[in-house]
């Protein structure tokens, strides 16, 4: 622990690791709570994985991979919201299917890219560790967003997720408040990308939710809880990870699964006892 | 008067069901009107012709001179169901405030104006002293007060109930009525029911539903009249209220 502390004085790239972690947890709050009170975790899965796309496009054509991702995941949470609204029947089928083509074309496009098994296992995996400050800066930009949706669609959120058919009647557009939500996640996904990695994004953006929901039933706790929850997680998982020498993106989201089950326990023991 | 509702050789189908047929339904202002028939009759697919939910395939529906659509914002409606999920973290002084979002604006917090006519109407329901608890945690009959105080706490021109009282007790919906009644003094009222001996005595008119549409003032409303709406299926099926 203390030694960790005594690198972190030291090492510019630890202190962008916490940075990140701090910004990703932001985040992560905010939009795991929508995730989880709408219960769209394959939603959020289908966006995270085609993000896969837009970066293995932005690095054969020679783009920065972050606006690439930016800007397939803005594409698919349109799409998406709009699939969801009027797919109907289909909306499963149509949601696997984008989040299958997504990431098969990022792996094709990163594997006719020159050096492309670095790239592709620190987009999948993450890695805390390799967050540049032209990261850092790109990572500040899409956490204050993120904030900035939330405070202004607050109340249109939580009114859709709660009941879409009424707010409709209230006369506010609901499809297009869905869609902005959506785009929210989305833009917390390519935060998280560089954190855990699109693979492990559904999981870090469940944990710290769903542990949150546990101890309070007001939307705005629970999305203050979940960001401090998902700080604790993403820091115990960097001391460990730098520690051991562990991949970064895992060792986070096991303590976050650890957290989570033991407060399972903790709460089944708690209200056996009352 | 004017004319609040009106419904002109409208037919509403599901697909290849065909739910309404022909019907005529003129709700003038300030009128407190039952509807009536049974299980499947159509009443709920009415509510939702009126809303814009549903548009029908024949015929010329028109809300307050306008497309359906385009009025819903001066309409409160309460479900037939509550179809929401149970554990979803939301009070139900939350769940009132739903009422008014599409009058409020943009940002986290809601205005004391806003505060004050959530709290004003959940106490006329009742509410007061649940107004913190988890909306998911209420009985059935709760959990209609609340869609009750969300349909009014904007004070529509045009409320709209679907059963808004089949489970909570009979004191309560003796007061839901009487509720209902002096609200009627500020707004139209349309309200499904299956007890029509109940409404009879609120309500200026009824109309009866079973695929076809026939209104009755709430004067020719008798006893035996009733009894031949829901008596058996055979009434039912030529004309429900046979009334
Ligand atoms: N979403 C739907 N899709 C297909 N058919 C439907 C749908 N909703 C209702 N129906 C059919 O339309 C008919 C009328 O339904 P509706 O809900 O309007 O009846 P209701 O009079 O409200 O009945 P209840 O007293 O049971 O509430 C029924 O035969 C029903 O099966
Ligand atoms: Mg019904």
């Amino acid at each position: 622990m203390i030694e960790f502390f005594e690198a972190l004085f030291s090492y510019s790239f630890l202190q962008n690791a916490l940075a990140a972690a701090f910004l990703a947890s932001f985040s992560c709050g905010i939009a795991g709570t929508f995730v989880q009170i709408n219960k769209i975790t394959f939603i959020t899965g289908g966006i995270a994985h085609a993000v896969l796309g837009g970066v293995g496009a932005s690095v054969y054509f020679g783009f920065s991979p972050m606006l690439g991702a930016i800007s397939v995941s803005i594409l698919f949470a349109v799409i998406l919201g709009i699939v969801r609204f009027k797919g109907g029947q289909q909306e499963d089928t149509v949601i696997g299917a984008l989040w299958g083509c997504g990431m098969s074309a990022g792996i094709i496009f990163i594997y006719f890219s020159p050096g492309y098994s670095v790239n592709l296992s620190n987009y999948l995996f993450g890695n805390i560790l390799l967050v540049s400050k032209s990261d850092l800066t790109a990572l500040v930009i899409l956490a204050v967003a993120v904030f900035a949706i939330l405070t202004v669609f607050y109340r249109q959120f939580v009114s859709v997720s709660f009941d879409e058919e009424y707010t409709e009647l209230r006369g506010v557009k609901g499809v297009s408040i869905y869609i902005v939500m959506l785009i929210m996640i989305a833009l917390t996904i390519v935060v998280l990308m560089k954190v855990v990695g699109l693979i492990l994004v559904i999981a870090f953006l469940s944990f710290p939710a769903a542990t949150a929901s546990m101890f309070s039933s007001k939307i705005s706790r629970i999305i203050a809880l979940s960001s401090i929850f998902s700080f604790i997680f993403s820091f115990t998982g960097l001391i460990f990870s730098y520690k051991y020498n562990l991949p970064t993106g895992a060792a986070i989201t096991l303590v976050a699964g650890f957290i989570y089950i033991f407060s399972i326990l903790i709460r089944y023991y708690y209200v056996r006892n009352s | 008067m004017s004319r609040v509702i009106s419904f002109e050789n409208v037919s509403f189908s599901y697909g290849r069901n065909k739910v309404l047929e022909d019907i005529d339904l003129f709700v003038e202002k300030g009128d407190f009107t039952a509807i009536v028939g049974p299980n499947g009759g159509g009443k709920t697919t009415i509510l939702k012709l009126i809303l814009g939910l549903l548009s029908p395939q024949k015929g010329e529906l028109k809300v307050f001179g306008q497309s359906p659509c385009k009025s819903r914002i001066r309409t409160g409606y309460v479900p037939q169901f509550s179809v929401h999920d149970r554990s979803f973290p939301i009070d139900v002084e939350n769940v009132v405030m739903q009422g008014l979002i599409g009058n409020t604006s943009f940002g986290p917090f809601y205005s004391k104006n806003v505060k004050k006519k959530v709290a004003d109407i959940i106490e006329k329901l009742g509410l007061t002293q649940r107004m913190k608890d988890r909306f998911g945690d209420l009985s059935g009959g709760l959990k209609q007060r609340t869609l009750i105080a969300r349909a009014v706490v904007s004070q529509p021109e045009l409320l709209l109930l679907d059963e808004p009282v089949s489970s909570v007790d009979s004191s309560v919906e003796k007061d839901v009525f009487e509720m209902l009644n002096l609200l009627n003094k500020k707004m139209t009222i349309v309200l499904v029911s299956h007890d029509i001996g109940f409404v009879s005595k609120y309500v200026n008119k009824i109309a009866c539903v079973n695929k076809t549409l026939v209104i009755h003032n709430a004067g020719e409303i008798t006893s035996g009249i009733i009894e031949d709406a829901y008596r058996g299926k055979q009434v039912a099926v030529n004309h429900s209220c046979g009334i």
